[in-house]
């Protein structure tokens, strides 16, 4: 009992990461799978989805209203990112990557002006606790655990279960071959990197009561949030589940023992191994 | 009536198509034969919008959709069966031909399943898992689902055996006669070609070099003799 008592916050901790991980991961390989973009202002997008709650909460809107406003607001700001920049350098990968580097830079930049380098914080919604089986976690936690799985199964379902889902992998799949059956190719990318913006924009909205709010938050999650697709098998929905459950869960319960720097090498080691596990299985079939 | 006129296409310098002038008259099968290289699957990708021709006019019942988008010419009618099939492998049986629904909506016309009668046992069937005969069956039947007014077929009988042409021609046949669908035919088959097609005509370094009714081939005419060599 005294073991389930330790741990069972530690794991409830570490499932409440992987979960907000996952949702940023999934946006990267919307993105990714769709338009082959490798988007590394993405952590800036997550910051901008932090600091619309911050703003909004200041301006007295309600918390929940302003977590549904956060990924609107990062959704237009994606559209505008699409239209502007990632468009013009279609079929240019290497060009994305530089641009969208550069965008994380002025991002980070445009965030240091506008609310200074310091870092600010926002009030959760309740600071109600839930006790079961002798427990006591955080209802804010819980909530956040729930709506994170909702949207990743929804997201999921999207591309799973309805036509747009089917014209989207379509697009993944054959480009040419789906724009001649119909599918405006253009018009799902542009719909894939506001989806992918707005997850981003839904995972910092949802972490801003529980982390400090700062313009370099993103990179923190960025990083992981590659690692998480790496390990999961590249640009499988599925997969991004399974390796932000490695790199997640690995980061979480290894900061409770060992200093940041330590905790972090293990994580990039399990990482590795499990690039190369895979890498190794998708070899032998 | 699709009317092509000075069409003119390449990749990059390399100029494929050299002023391509062509009538395909409604609801009939028109063929086009000619040897590899020819640029016959460089005009059914500038056809269906998924090239861009340096020149020249593409009219469809007097409207030109010269440079318009592979995607606004499937809703404008088009429908393009490729060389290879291009059918999502990965993708069940289903949705490939839901695929084919994106150009107009709604739901599979019940012919599509009298006309191919194995796709309805196969729908929940991955797409790849068929054989060679039943993937172009289900190509065919996903560019039907769109009913459109003008099919383009890049060399459907390709590595099939003949059953399976025999039955792409009844295909063909049926479709012409029941729906008055126009069919824009490139092939090798000239058995194929002979039986479903009203007019033939031969692409030669990227010109039409000369044409005949479909039904007055053979391979002994001097026709296929000079510009196929068989």
């Amino acid at each position: 009992m005294g073991a389930f008592l330790t741990w069972a916050p530690l794991l409830l901790d570490a499932l409440s990461f992987v979960l907000v991980l996952a949702l940023v991961a999934l946006g990267l390989v919307v993105i990714f799978g769709l338009m082959g973009v490798i988007n590394l202002a993405h952590g800036e997008l997550f910051m901008l989805g932090a600091y619309t709650v911050v703003l909004a909460v200041g301006w007295g809107v309600p918390f929940w209203l302003a977590v549904v406003l956060a990924p609107i607001a990062v959704g237009a700001v994606g559209w505008l990112v699409e239209v502007l920049l990632i468009r013009r350098l279609a079929a240019r990968p290497l060009d994305t990557i530089l641009a969208t580097w550069g965008l994380a830079i002025v991002l980070q930049q445009a965030a240091v002006l506008a609310f200074g380098p310091g870092s600010r914080s926002v009030a959760r919604p309740t600071d109600a606790t839930v006790t079961f089986a002798g427990i006591s976690y955080p209802a804010y936690r819980l909530e956040l655990m729930a709506i994170a799985a909702l949207v990743l199964v929804a997201t999921m379902a999207l591309f799973a279960r309805t036509r747009v889902g089917l014209r989207a992998r379509a697009a993944i799949a054959d480009p040419d071959m789906a724009a001649a059956l119909g599918v405006n190719v253009r018009r799902v990318r542009a719909q894939s990197f506001v989806l992918g913006a707005a997850l981003a924009g839904l995972a910092g909205a949802l972490v801003a009561p529980i982390i400090s709010v700062d313009p370099h938050m993103g990179f923190g999650f960025l990083v992981p949030a590659f690692l998480s697709i790496l390990a999961g098998g590249g640009v499988s929905l599925g997969g991004v589940l399974g390796g932000a459950a490695i790199i997640g869960g690995a980061d979480s319960l290894l900061g409770h023992w060992m200093s940041p720097v330590v905790s972090q090498i293990v994580v990039f080691l399990i990482a590795i191994v499990a690039i190369r596990l895979r890498a190794a299985r998708a070899a032998g079939s | 009536m699709l009317e092509i006129r000075d069409l003119r296409a390449g990749y990059g310098q390399s100029m494929v198509l050299n002023g391509v002038n062509l009538d395909i008259a409604h609801g009939t099968v028109t063929a086009l034969l000619g040897r590899n290289g020819m640029g016959k699957t460089t005009l059914c990708r500038v056809l269906i919008g998924l090239l861009p021709m340096t020149s020249g006019t593409i009219t469809l019942d007097n409207d030109s959709i010269s440079h318009m988008a592979p995607h606004r010419l499937a809703r404008r009618g088009l429908a393009y069966v490729p060389q290879g099939r291009s059918i999502f492998a990965r993708f069940t049986v289903q949705e490939n031909l839901d695929l084919g629904l994106s150009a107009r909506g709604g739901r599979i016309p019940p012919h599509i399943f009298e006309w191919f009668p194995m796709l309805a046992e196969l729908r929940g069937r991955r797409a790849g898992t068929l054989s060679g005969g039943e993937q172009q069956m289900l190509a065919l039947a996903r560019a039907l689902v769109a009913e459109p007014s003008l099919l383009i077929l890049d060399e459907p009988s390709e590595g099939l055996q003949p059953s399976r042409v025999t039955a792409i021609g009844d295909v063909l046949l049926r479709i012409v006669a029941d729906k008055r669908v126009t069919v824009f035919l490139v092939e090798q088959n000239l058995a194929l070609v002979r039986r479903v097609a009203a007019i033939t005509a031969f692409l030669v370094d990227g010109v039409i070099a000369g044409g005949a009714a479909g039904r007055d081939l053979s391979p002994q005419s001097p026709l296929i003799q000079r510009y196929l060599g068989l």
